[in-house]
């Protein structure tokens, strides 16, 4: 039975019940829909209701309930699952924010070492203390010294940037350049320091100074200072050929804590020297006008022009390549006076301040547009600072033929004295010593000479002011003989001993009242005394002697009662020559000292050099300086060495190397496979096992196919510690080249005989 | 302790110039200058530079600048030198605990007239003392506290330099800023 309630409005609500329900009362209908209002059901339909049945019995039976069904009103289900789980929260990422600060690198540099190269082990071991690679004692051995001091000033590469930073370090310069630390030894007139200041306070500056006053080093000062105080970090100095080694003096002098590179040799070389860090770099104008578009070339700070009348003219390829620089500093020097000439004035500073002449009009008006940036002074403006003589030593580079001239010469003159043996004297040492300072001087097969450059730049700026010159030299024939027809623009007469009396006073008469007599030739000897030529206020001492009293006497000349001028002394002297060995004995000895401060007598140079230093210019021993012990070799003359026979050199070879502590063989005269000799030592350094190849060539060079043989043999016989090739002649230089590149030493006439000497060999 | 150190060394009396700098990266570089008594360098050495992130100068707060200069720049740096200075001398004084560490006396100078950087915590027991000088301008110098003899012997020391002590700190100065113009190592 199904009951239908009374239908309420909402929710409806069904049930049913069970159809006997008598005896019982009518189950009470509970109003639900109260309950129902807040759901979403609207009835509750109750299909059976089973109540519990009356038996007949009146006792209850089991109640069949049959069904209470209150079927859903479809209510709209939605599924929150998923957007439940989307919005349960899981645990965080827990970051570590702390990252710790760590140690950095750290850099730097002891400015006191000195990284020396590892040396290499040699297969002639000497004592270091006793001899050197010229088997002379060292104290003796000008060539050796001279190596070191070199190698002393000049620290080794590669640079670092701790070297490039070393002037900023240094104590500052001040505002006054008084420091005591700042000069030592060499202090700047007032003027150079005026002169210091205007050009280190100016970007553009032209330094117009006469000739003589410095302009070199006051350039070089005022760089220092930039450099020091951090203003600029690198310079490059453009300058003639002539000048380029003394440009590189005076920076050794003036601002020794500097890196200065002289570019020059050949082309991949001055690449290398582009890419070498250093603080200043010396180009020849020539080099620059060559190398000036090459990408290696780093950018400058500051730009210095010596003789800036080089690019007077607009139209030239140097002035055009002087013109690419883009320097923030650009300072030009010029001795020549420049003031009144307008076109020149012009070109220079275009370079150095581009567009200060871009309208102009007048003479007067350019000197006053130029004026901040020029600075000009005279020897009368600033003689009283000045000492009544002024001393300079102008160092110049050889060029290539008199260099090629030179070295050929030395090495010749080195052969022949050897060979003389015990009957080497002094004379023979001071006959080469003169040779080569002659081709020093002139090379009369190419006709070069560096220092000719030099004096005729000089002579242009000294004929222009008025002034004249007086150039000495020990050698009438060989030097002022072939100086006279080459500086006949300017009036030069020569003053010799082998003239008549009446014709040297007709000189000096010209010389003195002649204006178009620019300068006077003399020879040393002849008239280095008594002559009185106050006319001159410039010497020039073309070479040196050794008794650099000669010199002050020569300089008296102009140097002397009447002379209203100061006097300036130029010597010119080659690098890399006899003449600077000379130069650093004498400065040894604190002789050039006492010439420069003090005038010197005849008597404080009497012994200025023994026979053993002498000797040791060349790196000989003199011959009776040889310990009594050691049988001296007779190897007196060349006939001696040369008379032997192959085979008696292979043995005297050997003998050699015995004595050096060696176990010799000697291999089959034929068939040798290029190894005349085999050599066994063992040693600390450990077992030195050598080829020797001996030949005999009195009379000519061993050529790079003998060189080319024993590399050939060390390639085959790996054990072999070094190929050794021993000739009584000469090494081309094709034969050194390639020797220098393998384990191949060469020995050649000279250093054989000094073996033979110092190991006591007899030839006989 | 770093380094060695002892009174009798007359004959190589040298002096350290130890600065820390924030370069323009705001890196910090250490560096030491070692001079002989004229002022003429005989060593140079510096960090790289220490780069702090936001986060780490933060967290390290206060401590960062001391941190990075002693920890991280002036130890190491004070180890390397193959010359050791028989006095120290510091451009700022957040370095001056470093004197815990190290064997010499070590000051902190600065022209006189010049404030120190010092913490107004750190004032009551680090006080600064005039110094004067015959041919070169008065300076102020500070000890630790925890050494206060340093003042005397480093004022013993100071009196035979004969070059503006300050000055040499504007040199490692220029210096670092040519080195990171030069080397990128020390940008």
């Amino acid at each position: 039975m199904t009951l239908m309630f009374e239908p309420l409005p909402r929710p409806t609500f069904r049930q049913g019940v069970a159809q006997r329900i008598a005896p019982f009362p009518k189950p009470a209908l509970l109003g639900v829909s109260p309950y129902l209002s807040d759901t979403g059901f609207a009835e509750i339909a109750i299909d059976i209701l089973t109540v519990p049945q009356q038996t007949p019995d009146l006792c209850l039976a089991d109640p069949a309930i049959s069904a209470l069904h209150v079927p859903p009103v479809s209510p709209e289900v939605v599924s929150l699952t998923s957007w439940f789980v989307g919005q349960q929260l899981e645990l965080p990422t827990i970051e570590s924010l702390f990252v710790p600060l760590k140690q950095t690198a750290k850099a730097g540099k002891c400015y006191e070492e000195q990284e020396r190269p590892a040396e290499q082990p040699i297969a002639f071991p000497v004592d270091p203390d006793e001899h050197c690679k010229h088997d002379l004692r060292k104290s003796q051995c000008s060539i050796c010294s001279g190596q070191q001091r070199k190698a002393k000033a000049k620290p080794p590469h590669p640079v670092d940037v701790f070297d490039l930073i070393y002037p900023i370090l240094m104590p500052p310069l001040g505002e006054n350049l008084d420091s005591p630390l700042i000069f030592l030894d060499h202090r700047p007139y007032d003027f150079q320091r005026e002169g210091i200041r205007f050009l280190a306070e100016r970007q553009a500056a032209l330094l117009g100074d006469e000739m003589g006053l410095g302009k070199t080093i006051q350039a070089i000062t005022a760089t220092r200072l930039l450099i020091r105080n951090g203003t600029i970090k690198s310079a490059l100095v453009l300058c003639p050929k002539a000048v380029l080694r003394n440009w590189e003096k005076e920076f050794e002098t003036w601002a020794v804590e500097l890196r200065v590179n002289v570019v020059s040799g050949a082309k991949e070389c001055r690449q290398a020297l582009w890419k070498t860090p250093a603080h200043v770099c010396l180009v020849t104008y020539d080099t620059w006008r060559e190398d000036h578009a090459d990408n290696d070339i780093p950018p400058f700070d500051l730009c210095i022009l010596d003789e800036a009348q080089r690019i007077k003219n607009p139209g030239t390829a140097t002035t055009q390549a002087v013109r690419k620089i883009q320097a923030k500093y650009r300072w030009g020097l010029s001795g020549t006076p420049l003031e009144n000439r307008l076109e020149d004035l012009i070109s220079i500073f275009e370079f150095i301040k581009p567009g200060l002449f871009r309208t102009f009009g007048a003479l007067h008006q350019a000197k006053e547009r130029i004026r901040p940036y020029f600075l000009r002074r005279r020897k009368v403006d600033v003689l009283q600072d000045l000492p009544e003589k002024r001393r300079d030593d102008i160092w110049l580079e050889m060029e290539p033929a008199q260099r090629q001239a030179y070295e050929r010469a030395e090495k010749e003159g080195i052969v022949a004295i050897s060979e003389k043996g015990d009957f080497a004297t002094v004379q023979h040492v001071l006959a080469l010593i003169s040779k080569l300072k002659q081709i020093c001087n002139l090379d009369l097969e190419s006709s070069e000479s560096c220092k000719l450059d030099y004096l005729l730049d000089q002579l242009d700026e000294i004929g222009e002011r008025g002034d004249k010159a007086l150039v000495f030299s020990q050698f009438p024939e060989q030097t002022l003989k072939h100086l006279e027809p080459r500086l006949k623009q300017f009036g030069p007469l020569t003053y010799h001993g082998g003239l008549t009396d009446s014709h040297r006073n007709d000189i000096l008469s010209r010389f003195r009242d002649d204006e178009s007599c620019k300068v006077l030739l003399i020879s040393t000897r002849a008239g280095g005394l008594g002559l009185n030529l106050t006319e001159a206020n410039h010497v020039f001492h073309f070479d040196l002697w050794w008794n650099p009293a000669t010199a002050a006497q020569a300089e008296d000349r102009a140097h002397r009662i009447g002379q209203r001028k100061g006097v300036f002394v130029q010597s010119l002297l080659t690098r890399d020559t006899i003449e600077e060995r000379i130069q650093q004995i004498l400065e040894q000895k604190g002789l050039l000292f006492k010439y420069f401060v003090d005038d010197l007598s005849e008597t404080d140079v009497k012994d200025a050099l023994s026979e053993e230093e002498l000797f040791g210019l060349f790196g000989l021993q003199k011959p009776s300086g040889r310990s009594p012990g050691i049988a001296s070799p007779k190897v007196n003359g060349q006939m001696s060495l040369d008379a032997l026979s192959p085979e008696a050199f292979e043995k005297l070879v050997g003998s050699l190397y015995e004595k050096m502590g060696y176990k010799v063989k000697i291999t089959p005269l034929t068939n040798d496979g290029g190894v005349d000799l085999y050599a066994l030592r063992d040693s600390d350094a450990g077992r030195q096992r050598l080829a020797i190849q001996c030949k005999h060539y009195p009379g000519g060079p061993v050529d790079v196919a003998i060189a080319r043989e024993m590399v050939g043999v060390l390639s085959v016989q790996p054990d072999i510690t070094k190929g050794v090739i021993v000739t009584s002649g000469s090494f081309t230089s094709g034969c050194a080249d390639l020797s220098s590149k393998h384990r191949i030493e060469l020995v050649d006439r000279t250093r054989l005989l000094g073996l033979f000497i110092r190991y006591g060999i007899s030839i006989n | 302790m770093l380094g060695r150190w002892t009174v009798d060394q007359k004959d190589a009396q040298y002096l350290g110039f130890m600065s820390l700098k924030e370069n323009a990266k705001g890196g910090y570089i250490g560096a030491v200058l070692v001079t002989d008594m004229s002022g003429v360098p005989q060593e140079f050495r510096c960090t790289h530079p220490v780069r702090a992130t936001a986060v780490q100068r933060i967290l390290y707060g206060a401590t960062l600048v001391p941190y990075i200069g002693i920890e991280l720049c002036a130890k190491p740096l004070f180890s390397s030198l193959q010359k050791k200075p028989t006095l120290l001398l510091l451009a700022q004084s957040s370095l001056l605990d470093l004197r815990m560490d190290v064997s010499c006396p070590v000051l902190v100078v600065g022209k006189a007239g010049d404030a120190f950087e010092v913490k107004a915590a750190d004032t009551s027991e680090r006080s600064a003392v005039r110094v004067e000088r015959t041919r070169f301008p008065a300076l102020v110098i500070q000890a630790h506290p925890t050494y206060p003899t340093d003042q005397t012997v480093g004022t013993r020391i100071l009196e035979s330099a004969v070059f503006d002590l300050p000055e040499a700190f504007e040199r490692v100065t220029k210096a670092i800023q040519t080195l990171a113009e030069q080397d990128t190592r020390f940008q």
